[in-house]
């Protein structure tokens, strides 16, 4: 059974288009997701439908085979969650934080507690607002995984950390839950942590299901063919060959994206279409990322 | 041209348009107060300022143009204009918003700049000096530098016993004392803003540690501890509920809010307070205005809390502080006098209360006594074009004969089941009536008719009734409602709108001088019925308070955290 289902959501703000337009995912367990996607993209709405905070104006929701609206403490208690801007009370101590949710999570691990709190080197008895944000962000990681969660949901978790800290907190989340085989979805703007973490890539644009892959497959699939100085007309060419995705102008240089095997391609370009200059080589995600969803030339 | 800096002090403190509704509401109040004192020949000031008064307050509440958004506040220390400039101009505003209204039309009556200085009642006077009350206390709380050099916890404090003093004191020269007194305040307040800026900005400093929450369960030394999951804990989640608790009945706004629920619940149904509809109205957005602040807390929604539970820590403090004042009410109802004499263009009438007046179309029957002697109750129309007068029928003119005087009161004690000899009833009005002693008052404890416990009920259960029907309005699927923002939808115009009508129509009675007020007279006739038969309406009053409780939970159970979250960071910081 999937741990997360998700059927045709859509869902509007007051007075705003469709911020998701018809996403369905589904997430089996064990499985760890990195949803990607520009700024204003859905990533946030799509987590926050995920994890039973807003309700679909239309579609379904479950988790772990439960409607999140119909039966919240329960789906909640087997969920972690950490918000890009996690509402916290400033003035309670950061252990005063921690055991307000050990109250509430019956499978809270005291033992865990206590090896985060060593390993992370939390200050307990500090109020939540005195700590830096590298420090509280580490606070509420610990709430959100020491009950040990089945479905893990971090919308841009590492945000406005340095790259320590940042790598610390992600490899941390993925160690202590991969032990549980617990499902992870995460979303980010650093594709180096989605490269290094995910194991399968969801990029949403404009509300709408963009590219789901398996992304070890998704990145030997995809190459790119980047030629030197090319005048419209071979654009146009490029167009007609086919596995074509996007192409894309960077200086006098055109990048062009094409869903095949690479020495096949090469040969195509080469041979058939008199492009000898052309280089053909895979890309980084964060490349193929701004090849798919930035601007086509 | 305005200079920037004003643009740019009315651009951070008019966010969502909130200040043009501001100013357009208080000067549109004003005027409206200032044509009615002039057709009504009453007090001009006062009822004016009121009007301004309630307007600026329903609308902004007792900050604006204060501290604004402490967001706001940074934005515009990190531009490059002048402090002096920026003092200025929120100077300009604070004057604008608050006492220039208030001035003009002070000078209005007072100084007799148009036609000479009017009669005044003493419930406009009252109103009038507390409304001085009001803007004195803005600008006490403006005061953010003076606050914290003088002792910011002692001036608050200070800010409900001023304007409740104000209310209290009769002299209309009070008013302009407080407004005199509120100026050099708001300018010594921008002075020091200018010089210091960084005092307006929110305070960084470390927040005290409220104390680790302690578990409910002893610590488990670590070598006996085998098992992993503290089911126990789980069970009672009392560090959330002391959290909760806290944020929606802790603080110093909620707590003023529940302060004046209890208040206002005492008043409305001892009898304090006369004017039902705009307090029960008042009660209302009280109600209103606590579970914008409370819903907050669905901010933690994402933690297994269960809703019904959560719940609890929005609906009940402002339940229970109503349930607290209508408690008392029913333990100390007020005097209930029968009746009460008014004065009205030059004469005095005895009149019954409210729940005593009937009802008809054209001109209310003629009172005729046996010896011949006759009066027609003067009819008080409903305005608007409505053909339905009220009227007392035991009314009593100054100039009727004594034996018509015993005769009507003679028929208010039949009808109410009491009795006093003729000779006594003599006595009592012989010397003509006294404003200050109603009939069955201290000299007639006989006289004293309690309100009864089943108006009491009847009246508590109402109450109740609308505080829950005010959540609705706050507690709906969908997103929760910013504190800072009202969202303009059908429903909130609906409800602010019925508020304001009702306070304006308050307005319109206290205009008159007999103090009339015909919402009261309409809905004393539509209790009566139901105090009449409390045995079936107090049931289907329970039954409607707990349907509507019902239906507050399935709401509530389906509201979301609010949408911009940043917006209500006062409770919450973000990390």
């Amino acid at each position: 059974m999937a741990v997360l289902e998700l059927e045709g959501i859509r869902r509007s703000y007051e007075g705003t288009p469709d911020a998701l337009r018809g996403v369905s995912l589904s997430i089996e367990p064990g499985e760890v997701l990195g949803l990607v996607g520009r700024s204003g993209a859905g990533k946030t709405t799509l987590l926050r439908v995920a994890a039973g905070l807003l309700k679909p104006s239309h579609g379904a929701v479950t988790i772990f085979g439960l409607d999140p609206w119909q039966r919240p403490v329960e789906v909640k208690r087997r969920l972690g969650y950490v918000a890009e801007s996690q509402a916290v009370p400033p003035r309670l101590s950061a252990g005063a934080l921690i055991a307000m949710h050990r109250e509430l999570y019956p499978t809270w691990d005291r033992d865990l507690e206590r090896t985060l709190l060593a390993r992370l080197a939390i200050p307990a008895s500090k109020p939540i607002a005195a700590l830096s944000k590298g420090e509280a962000r580490k606070v509420l990681l610990l709430c959100a995984i020491a009950h040990r969660p089945e479905l893990l949901i971090l919308d841009e978790p590492a945000g406005g950390l340095d790259p320590v800290a940042r790598r610390e907190f992600l490899e941390l989340s993925i160690e202590l839950l991969a032990q549980n085989g617990s499902t992870i979805l995460f979303s980010s703007h650093h594709m180096t942590d989605v490269e290094r973490i995910a194991g399968r890539l969801v990029v949403i644009e404009r509300g709408e299901k963009l590219i789901d892959s398996e992304l070890a497959a998704f990145q030997q699939e995809h190459c790119v063919a980047v030629l030197p100085a090319a005048p419209a007309p071979e654009v146009e060419r490029l167009r007609g060959v086919s596995g074509f995705v996007r192409s894309r102008a960077r200086g006098s240089s055109l990048y062009a994206v094409f869903r095949r095997e690479p020495g096949e391609l090469k040969s195509e370009l080469s041979d058939r279409l008199q492009l000898p200059d052309v280089a053909i080589s895979r890309l980084s995600l964060e490349e193929m990322f701004v090849a798919f969803v930035g601007a086509e030339s | 041209m305005i200079p920037a800096s004003l643009r740019l002090s009315w651009a951070t403190r008019s966010t969502d348009g909130r200040g043009v509704l501001v100013v357009v509401g208080a000067v549109g109040a004003f005027t409206f107060g200032t044509v009615l004192s002039a057709a009504t020949r009453n007090d001009g000031s006062h009822l004016a300022f009121w009007c301004s008064a309630v307007v600026t307050a329903c609308l902004i509440g007792v900050d604006f143009p204060g501290t604004g958004h402490f967001r706001w506040s940074e934005f515009e220390l990190s531009l490059p204009i002048a402090p002096l400039a920026r003092a200025r101009a929120h100077l300009v505003l604070c004057f604008a918003v608050w006492l220039l209204p208030s001035l003009v039309g002070y000078a209005l009556n007072q100084l007799g700049v148009v036609g000479g200085r009017l009669p005044q009642s003493e419930a406009l006077v009252a109103l009038g000096n507390a409304a001085a009350g009001v803007v004195l206390a803005t600008a006490l709380r403006h005061s953010l530098a003076l606050q914290r050099s003088l002792g910011g916890a002692a001036l608050r404090l200070a800010v409900a016993p001023v304007m409740l003093a104000a209310a209290a004191v009769r002299s209309p020269m009070f008013a302009a004392f407080m407004l005199v007194l509120a100026a050099p305040l708001l300018a010594v307040a921008h002075r020091v803003a200018a010089r210091a800026p960084e005092l307006f900005l929110p305070p960084v400093a470390e927040p005290p540690i409220l104390g680790p929450i302690t578990s409910p369960r002893p610590e488990v030394p670590d070598q006996l501890d085998t098992r992993t999951t503290f089911e126990a804990d789980a069970a009672e989640p009392r560090s959330f509920g002391r959290l909760a608790l806290r944020y929606s009945a802790g603080g110093a706004y909620p707590v003023l809010m529940l302060v004046m629920l209890a208040l206002w619940s005492l008043g409305i149904n001892s009898g304090w307070l006369q004017v039902a509809a705009a307090n029960t109205m008042l009660l209302a957005m009280l109600v209103v205005s606590h579970a914008m602040w409370s819903t907050r807390l669905l901010r933690l929604s994402h933690l297994p809390y269960p809703r019904a539970r959560l719940f609890r820590f929005v609906a009940w403090p402002p339940l229970a502080a109503i349930a607290l004042g209508l408690g008392l009410a029913l333990a100390l109802p007020a005097p209930d006098p029968l009746l009460r004499a008014r004065t009205r263009a030059g004469a005095t009438f005895l009149e019954s209360p409210l729940g005593g007046w009937q009802l008809t179309t054209g001109e209310p029957p003629l009172v005729t006594a046996p010896d011949g002697e006759s009066h027609r109750p003067l009819a008080r129309p409903f305005g608007l074009g409505s053909l339905v007068v009220a009227y007392d029928p035991y009314e009593i003119p100054r100039a009727s004969s004594q034996s018509f005087h015993t005769r009507q009161v003679g028929r208010l004690l039949a009808d109410r089941g009491l009795s006093l000899p003729p000779e006594q009833i003599e006595e009592r009005f012989g010397s003509g009536p006294n404003p200050y002693l109603g009939l069955g008052s201290a000299r007639y404890p006989e006289l004293q008719k309690p309100a009864g416990l089943a108006r009491g009920l009847v009246g508590a259960a109402a109450v109740l009734i609308v505080a829950l029907i005010g959540l609705h309005v706050v507690v709906r699927p969908g997103a929760a409602v910013n504190p800072n923002r009202w969202r303009w939808d059908a429903l909130y115009i609906a409800f602010f709108g019925l508020f304001m009508l009702t306070q304006f129509l308050q307005l319109l009675a206290l205009s008159r001088y007999d103090g009339t007020d015909p919402i009261a007279i309409l809905l004393a006739h539509a209790g009566r019925p139901l105090v009449d038969h409390a045995a079936l309406s107090l049931p289907l009053a329970v039954a409607l308070v707990a349907l509507l409780y019902r239906s507050l939970l399935r709401r509530f159970a389906q509201m979301e955290p609010p949408l911009r979250a940043k917006k209500m960071d006062a409770w919450f910081i973000e990390i």
